[in-house]
């Protein structure tokens, strides 16, 4: 380790060792000694608007949380005029914020006004609390405001601006009452407000509070408006001084234990994979509280995982095993499902061989059950047909980064994603997509200097915030790639010295890219030579890149291709090994890495083994005691495909709405009715559970325990909060129990115990264990036996035999494109708001008046050339099928160019327009090469897009929370110079 | 060939089996907790007995008016003074020295009780209060009263 500077502070008297540069305040807590706190958050740094941590610096009064160390520094934290002016600042305080903290609910023993005053040993307010001539705002469904209880602290402001980085949120410091604004002081709901919580979770106080949370927290806040002031005036008359009050309060804080659960678990809807805190009173969710240790998200959240939890509590939960008999299903008891089931495939493993049986687990479900599943299709039935749905989206990524370093998953961490000096996304709507991580690099660029450069078909957030913004055409990533990185090659500007340490194959790379000239790049991408050129620059002029990528690029027919023509970039300008580089393909469900990572792939094994390594099968055969088949199974592109033929008679989907989410799906159902059996495994009868001969009732995350692995690679437990709902079971103990009526005794007590199976066999894992994995601690995968983790990988080279990454030379052939008949290209994505198909998130009443259904998103360009106005509607025809919905004017698309959330299960669900073209190296389907005609039904009508929605809004930008503004205010009189005033 | 359905034959549990399954549920946990059970049956047979569970439920099921009633009554601006003055109390109390003031009660005691013994009716006169003061109980008496009042006129 480097010797670090030191620079000696005195405090009180005592010396302290402090870093250059430390805040402060920051030192100040390291040493034990007591200052008040109230608008500064270790996670926020310093705001500066409190006033209460006052110090006496070199004889002079400071912010502590305004002050940098300097060497030599005489610092007073206890003098009497220190505190008097302390206090002066918490009375200040104690002006805006009443202290009714029994009959609060926020009153958990976390509220930083109680803790402080009571710990400054505050008995008495000074001066009256004064009401502010403000309403409560109660507009947002998600939360609401009460300005009157509200210090003006502006974490909340901070958050927004400078962590989520949406800025809605604003003081406005000059009206004679400031107040927090949302936009230009809009009611919240009408605001460009995301709903992602994270205000909420900043605010010190009851002023900002989770609408879930009003009323049900306390023991006695539940009551008529009338009734609850007069028990605040009653509590305030009766509790004079500071000490009876919180004496009580504390009392009342302390019985809520007795009936609120808190529960760490890890979110489901992305692949960021956000930790927080549930809180649960019996069933019901009073509200998700993102921790500072969470390791990937830190006090972050988005609107989905901080309040889309009502599915849970659903209504059309499925409660019992049910069964086809004839027109309906009917409800059975567990054992009558599984023999069933368990004869069902005996019978057809019997007659037509164990490949006649297919598996597809759930990148929504845990590692545990990932592992169950193709243990229970590879040990059980005997066959290695089990893949998931990362087919869908992320096998291409994984390709193109074994093809090149040899390991499928992210490089780093998101903590070196926003450390990078340039960050390239490209086919990702992050914002929407990633939003907590999208948030790392919004944060990064608006304060740090990070350049960001988007390359999407769609001016999404991203692109709207880019330092550059491209779009190259529809399938043309692999060009411009390659073409930038011969320009650098040609130029000399490659990393001479890290490719001749730690490249293989740099010439006949070389070679390949002979093809891929500026103007042939510039004819096919629809990006200038100059751009190029210029892309090139900037890419050589950084000294850490990171690249992300997504959905654009791999669902492509040449999706595998263009992720490697990513790392190809990252390999020749030597931008791997280190923090604050790599590559980042930017997981798109909660365990899609790790659905894949636990073996439900027919090629491999847990740990990307392969099932045809002779030695790797050995060792699952020995523990499973069975033999296992040598070769690959089929992929669920393979296994639709072979039903189709008559080859595949059953199928088993474990918490996958295959019937809408895979591609061309009026395709996919009718395979399904061509199934002799058809087992489907879910918390809802979905689209694809109607056909389902039987439905085996699961339960979601919140009812069970298990791990995920998020985009980071970082494995993290969730634990159970809630029971589960009627005869619904974990996934993982529905598989076991079937395996038991198979003949297989698996006897798992829990999850742990799986997971300990799985780290004995798979080398990747092996130093996993629930131990390790307790609360927020998590690992990053490689995970040696010592428990030794990897947030950064190829550190000490690349897991080949010599230790060097491999450039891979690649070809290129146009192969999509519109026509004169299907003239115009559908894209189609996620949007912030919903989940997947949304199946979970329609559930919730609040996000669906937000967004209620899906749309098209039409250019005004094109909406002016067809004659159509906003709510009109249309139908759009491909080759394959077609979907009918409402039109939303935007300039996030261009030309002819429509988008389609991909979040809708009815007749504007994007699938019954995909194909069966996929990419040819993974058989992922190529989601994003649509070519339609449109068909105008009805030329306007209602927007699908309501007033309230966040896309209306009207952001104001600015950094931080100004307490400029406060200080310059006629009124404010900084606390050191009113004490000293005062004598 | 399985065609999508839609429809759900609810398992019609009865009613008997639910009520069955409601008191096994009840009887297991009667097992467990077999005490404490039988605590709580001599608690409500106290409580029922001396007619206090009668006004308990009733409060109980009106506690919403009830503790609006106290509510209003409690803000009514004569009761401001009470609670005020409660906590208040409880705040002299505090500030007291008990120890002293034992001491100087007992002497209040003893001075009670010879007052009370005394003949009510004999006068003192200005020489007679002048030759009390000679007297070392008397004395040591004044001289008391006149530190308190020296103590109490204190700034």
């Amino acid at each position: 380790m480097q010797e670090q500077e030191h620079v000696v502070v005195t405090i009180n008297g005592e010396e302290y060792l402090a870093a250059p540069g430390q805040n402060l305040l920051d030192l100040i807590n390291t040493t034990g000694k007591f200052v008040p706190q109230i608008c500064y958050n270790e996670s926020l740094g310093p705001v500066q608007t409190c006033d209460t941590c006052m110090v006496m610096v070199d004889g002079e009064f400071a912010r502590a949380c305004g002050t940098t160390v300097k060497a030599g520094m005489d610092v007073n934290t206890e003098l009497e005029i220190v505190n008097a002016a302390q206090k002066e600042a918490l009375d200040r305080i104690l002006e805006k914020h009443e202290l009714y903290c029994t009959v609060c609910d926020y009153n958990n023993g976390t509220c930083e006004i109680h803790n402080t005053v009571a710990e400054f040993g505050l008995e008495h307010q000074s001066r009256p609390f004064e009401s502010k001539p403000y309403e409560i705002d109660n507009s947002s469904p998600f939360y609401r405001y009460d300005p009157d209880q509200c210090i003006l602290c502006g974490r909340c402001v901070e958050v927004c601006q400078d962590v989520q980085v949406n800025e809605t949120l604003l003081i406005d410091w000059e009206r004679e009452q400031p107040r927090v604004v949302w936009d230009n002081d809009v009611p919240i709901d009408q605001s460009s407000c995301v709903s992602c919580g994270q205000c909420v979770t900043a605010c010190p106080c009851n002023a900002l509070m989770e609408t879930s949370m009003v009323g049900e927290a306390g023991y006695m806040t539940d009551h008529e408006p009338g009734l609850l002031r007069s028990m605040i005036d009653v509590t305030k008359q009766a509790e004079p001084g500071y000490g009876p009050l919180f004496a009580v309060s504390d009392t009342e804080a302390s019985m809520r234990e007795e009936r609120i659960e808190k529960t760490k678990t890890v979110c489901t809807y992305c692949g960021v994979g956000c930790t927080f805190d549930v809180w649960t009173k019996d069933r019901k969710i009073l509200k998700v509280e993102p921790q500072q240790d969470s390791p990937a998200n830190g006090i972050s959240s988005c609107i989905k995982g901080k309040f889309g939890w009502d599915y849970v509590n659903s209504d059309e939960r499925l409660t019992k095993p049910l069964i086809r008999d004839g027109e309906s299903f009917v409800e059975v008891d567990w054992d009558v499902a599984l023999d069933y089931t368990a004869r069902r495939f005996s019978e057809i493993k019997a007659d037509e061989g164990a490949d006649a049986l297919g598996f597809i687990a759930s990148s929504k479900a845990t590692n545990e059950e990932s592992y169950v599943m193709q243990k229970l299709a590879r040990q059980v039935i005997g066959t290695n047909n089990v893949d998931n749905c990362s087919r869908y989206c992320q096998s291409p990524a994984t390709k193109g980064l074994f093809r090149t370093v040899g390991h499928g998953g992210d490089s780093g961490s998101i903590d070196d994603i926003a450390e990078a000096d340039m960050v390239i996304t490209i086919g990702s709507n992050t914002a929407e997509s990633h939003p907590v991580l999208a948030s790392r690099i919004k944060r990064s660029q608006k304060l740090f200097g990070q350049k960001l450069y988007v390359f999407d078909l769609r001016k999404h957030e991203m692109g709207q915030r880019a330092d550059k913004f491209f779009q190259p055409k529809s399938g043309t990533d692999l060009v411009w790639l390659s073409a930038v990185t011969k320009y650098i090659i040609d130029q000399g500007w490659e990393d001479r010295e890290f490719i001749n340490q730690w490249v293989n194959h740099f010439d006949d790379y070389k070679q390949s890219l002979e093809k891929f000239t500026l103007d042939y790049a510039e004819k096919l991408t629809g990006i200038s030579k100059e751009e190029l050129v210029s892309i090139a620059e900037q890419i050589t002029s950084v000294n850490k890149l990171a690249i992300c990528w997504a959905m654009g690029v791999t669902q492509h027919q040449l999706g595998s291709d263009t992720s490697t023509a990513i790392s190809n970039l990252l390999l020749v300008t030597g931008n791997y090994m280190r923090n604050g580089t790599g590559a980042y393909p930017l997981r798109g469900h909660n365990n899609v890495q790790g659905c894949s990572d636990f073996g439900s792939m027919p090629n491999f094994f847990p740990g990307y083994e392969e099932v045809a390594d002779d030695d790797v099968r050995k060792r699952y055969e020995d523990a499973w005691d069975v033999e296992i088949p040598a070769e690959p199974g089929k992929d669920n592109h393979e296994m639709i495909g072979a039903i189709h033929e008559g080859d595949l008679r059953s199928l088993y989907v474990l918490g996958e709405d295959t019937g809408i989410v895979d591609a061309n799906i009026n395709y996919v159902t009718a395979a399904f009715e061509k199934l002799d059996f058809f087992v489907v495994q879910d918390l809802f009868l979905t689209e694809t559970a109607k056909y389902a001969d039987v439905i085996l009732p699961a339960v979601p995350s919140l009812e069970k325990e298990g791990t995920f692995t998020n985009t980071e690679r970082r494995i993290q437990r969730l634990y159970q909060a809630l029971n589960p709902v009627g005869d619904a079971r974990p996934d993982w103990k529905i598989i076991m129990d079937l395996a038991a009526k198979m003949g297989y005794d698996w006897r798992y007590d829990s999850p742990a115990d799986i997971m300990d199976e799985s780290a004995s066999l798979a080398p990747l894992f092996a130093g996993v264990s629930y131990d390790r994995l307790t609360n927020y601690n998590s690992l990053q995968w490689p995970v040696a036996a010592d428990g030794t983790d990897s947030p950064l990988l190829f550190i000490d080279g690349f897991p080949f035999t010599d230790h060097k990454a491999k450039l891979y030379p690649l070809d290129y052939e146009l192969m999509y494109d519109t026509n004169n008949e299907y003239d115009l290209h559908v894209n189609n994505g996620r949007v912030l708001e919903h989940f997947h198909e949304g199946n979970m998130t329609y559930k919730s009443k609040a996000i669906s008046t937000k967004m209620p259904s899906g749309f098209i998103e039409v250019s005004p360009e094109l909406a002016k050339e067809r004659g159509i106005n906003e709510g009109a509607e249309v139908k759009l025809m491909s080759e394959s099928g077609e979907v009918t919905g409402q039109v939303h004017i935007t300039d996030r698309v261009s030309g002819r160019e429509l988008y389609l959330p991909l979040n809708d299960n009815g007749k504007t669900a994007v699938n019954y327009l995909t194909d069966n073209r996929v990419d040819k190296d993974t058989d992922t389907p190529a989601f994003k090469e649509i070519a339609v005609k449109m068909e105008v039904i009805k030329k306007k009508g209602k927007s699908p897009l309501p007033p309230n929605n966040y896309r209306r809004g009207n952001p104001q930008p600015q950094i931080g929370v100004n307490p400029e503004r406060k200080w310059n205010r006629g009124d404010y009189i900084f606390p050191g110079s009113q004490v000293k005033q005062n004598g | 060939m399985a065609e999508k359905i839609t429809g759900i034959k609810r398992l019609e549990i009865s009613e008997q089996t639910i009520q069955e399954r409601n008191l096994d549920d009840v009887v297991k946990s009667v097992g467990d907790n077999k005490e404490a059970i039988l605590k709580g049956i001599e608690l409500l047979n106290t409580l029922n007995q001396s007619g206090t569970l009668d006004t308990v439920n009733a409060f109980v099921k009106h506690r919403e008016d009830a503790l609006e009633n106290v509510m209003r009554e409690l803000n009514k601006p004569q009761y401001a003074g009470v609670l005020e003055n409660l906590t208040n109390l409880i705040l002299l109390l505090g500030d007291m020295d008990m120890a002293e003031l034992q001491t100087f009660t007992d002497r209040l005691n003893h001075g009670v009780k010879e007052a009370a013994a005394s003949e009510a009716s004999e006068k003192t006169s200005y020489m007679g209060l002048i030759k009390a003061l000679k007297d070392p109980e008397i004395n040591r008496s004044i001289t008391m009263l006149l530190q308190f009042l020296r103590g109490m006129g204190k700034e």
